[in-house]
């Protein structure tokens, strides 16, 4: 009786299977569930440690040649100039800047890779996670190149902490809206990433960076609410972009589609190409 | 005896099942790797590019296309939107002059590409929402058919709508009407005797046509290539003020992309910045 009740059973999990069977292109149960949209935490302020404020007061540990570079881009953003920032010329953030994540982001969980998609200037990360060893040369990306693996933290079973190297930059980049990353583009950032413990529907990214404009690794946690039925739109950063960059100098375009300064004093663009005499 | 024999089946059955969980990869074709298509300069690539192309326009919209490729003659983009760093957009981003790549899940197929953003296929059943946001890739419904019944699908059906614009076809301007409500059909599959060939059957509905316009497009695969992100907006020499495309010049000045173009207003400076 005893094993007919097994019987029983093991036909009842079968059952059970098969309606899963078509559904699970692998097995998900050995992956985390971090699907859906995720929205950066806190929703609005652009600096890279949110649980400082913006500015100086980030205490960023830079290099003196650095802190210079960051104080002359200070100085830059007070007459109306753009700083370091890259991203006004529609130059995509990179990482770490990335995981700011000023627009929504989606998870795509393989198991050979996983994808991170930033709505953003539609950035694209793909962490490999299938073993592989660093290439001998690495095509620079202000993505940059990354690897990452899995691990089960709590030995349940399941993969809860997604552990990523990412190298092989290239830049400009910023931590920010004006901290600025080294020119050697040397970066290696690590980061962890998982759930809140308490709150499923918190992701935090631990994300140490190291670089040569910084006298020592700076780590700092991000983290991201999720929504669960998301609406996604597109961010084409060239679709409303006022900024006009002509060689150094940037410019705005007004409302009425003419160039003009964007700073007080600013000298029109040189148009020594121009046959004036005729225009 | 008989019952453990019994339990032997069950087991036996249910390792079968969680085989075929594991498996189910089997149940969606394999489109693994990455693939580009050729050429690039045109929209029908069994046709020659511009006029070539005999797009089925109306004549208000043949009449768009001829002030695109005067304007070209003469140096200009035309109606290029491209030239701004505008996405390709539905339904010339599927011409895939750069790399792009298939994550199938049951549910949705992504298209993730190295210069556009990324397609979002839903393959869930879903109905067409009764509002949709306008998006340069449009919405795009699926499904998937197992059209020689082995068991595993091998085509992918695709409706696409919502779009917004500007958009055209391909780099000549050949437009797409600007009350962006095309509808975009596409069946994509493997080549029959070439499984590392891939067509994408695009028909195309729109008001700027006088019937659909259906092209196929020939995709081939590449086992090794590593995606990465084609900026546009990195090199881009074009400088958009206004309605005028000006160039950058290579000591950084802004030149005409035309003879005779005229310098951009410069009416918010004082005159004696002029």
């Amino acid at each position: 009786m005893s094993h007919r009740r097994c019987v029983g059973f093991l036909a009842s999990i079968v059952a059970l299977m098969l309606p899963l069977a078509p559904a699970c292109a692998f097995d998900d149960a050995k992956y985390p569930d971090w699907k859906g949209q995720w929205i950066r935490l806190p929703p609005t302020g652009g600096q890279w440690d949110p649980t400082k404020p913006p500015g100086r007061a980030q205490a960023a540990p830079f290099t003196p040649e650095y802190q210079a570079i960051y104080e002359a881009g200070v100085r830059d953003n007070t007459v109306g100039g753009h700083g370091n920032n890259a991203t006004p010329t529609c130059t995509p953030p990179g990482m770490p800047r990335a995981m700011i994540v000023y627009e929504p982001m989606e998870i795509i969980i393989r198991p050979e890779i996983t994808y991170i998609h930033i709505e953003f200037m539609s950035q694209f990360r793909r962490i490999y996670t299938d073993g592989r060893a660093w290439p001998a040369t690495i095509d620079p990306a202000y993505a940059g190149y990354s690897i990452g693996h899995w691990e089960d933290t709590d030995g349940d079973g399941r993969f809860d902490t997604l552990v990523v190297e990412t190298r092989g930059m290239k830049g400009p980049r910023t931590f920010d809206g004006n901290m600025p990353l080294h020119q050697d583009n040397e970066t290696i950032v690590q980061e962890r990433i998982h759930l809140d413990r308490a709150k499923a529907d918190i992701l935090r990214d631990d994300i140490t960076t190291i670089d040569h404009a910084l006298t020592r690794p700076w780590t700092v946690t991000r983290s991201y609410s999720r929504e669960r039925n998301p609406h996604w739109y597109e961010y084409p950063c060239g679709e409303n972009n006022e900024h006009v960059f002509i060689g150094k100098e940037n410019y705005l375009r007004s409302a009425d589609g003419h160039l003009m300064p964007a700073r007080k004093g600013q000298a029109p663009p040189d148009l020594r190409y121009f046959n004036r005499t005729r225009n | 005896m008989r019952e453990w024999k019994s339990i032997g089946v069950a087991v036996f059955v249910t390792m079968l099942a969680i085989g075929g969980a594991q498996a189910a990869d089997e149940t969606y074709p394999d489109w693994s790797g990455t693939w580009r298509g050729r050429p690039p300069n045109k929209w029908d690539p069994s046709k020659p590019p511009g006029l070539g192309q005999q797009a089925p326009l109306t004549p208000e919209y043949q009449a768009v296309l001829q002030a695109s490729l005067a304007d070209q003659a003469v140096g200009g983009t035309g109606s290029d939107p491209y030239s701004s760093c505008l996405p390709n957009a539905m339904p010339r981003m599927m011409t895939a002059i750069f790399s792009f790549e298939f994550v199938i899940l049951p549910n949705i197929t992504y298209i993730l590409f190295e210069s556009s953003m990324p397609r979002r296929v839903h393959t869930d059943g879903r109905d067409w929402p009764k509002e949709i946001e306008p998006a340069f890739n449009g919405n795009s419904i699926g499904k998937w058919i197992d059209t020689d019944g082995d068991g595993r699908f091998d085509l992918l059906e695709i409706e696409t709508r919502g779009f917004k614009g500007p958009r055209v076809y391909d780099p000549s301007g050949i437009p797409l009407h600007r009350d962006n409500q095309s509808i975009i059909k596409e069946r994509i599959a493997l080549d029959k005797s070439d499984a590392n060939v891939m067509r994408n059957e695009i028909t195309t509905v729109d008001n700027a046509l006088t019937r659909p316009w259906t092209v196929t497009k020939t995709y081939r695969r590449q086992r090794n290539h590593v995606m990465s992100t084609n900026d546009c907006n990195e090199h881009n020499q074009h400088i958009t003020i206004g309605k005028e495309i000006y160039m950058l010049s290579a000591d950084g000045l802004l030149m005409p992309q035309k003879k005779d173009q005229r310098p951009p207003d410069l009416r918010y400076y004082s005159r004696a910045q002029r």
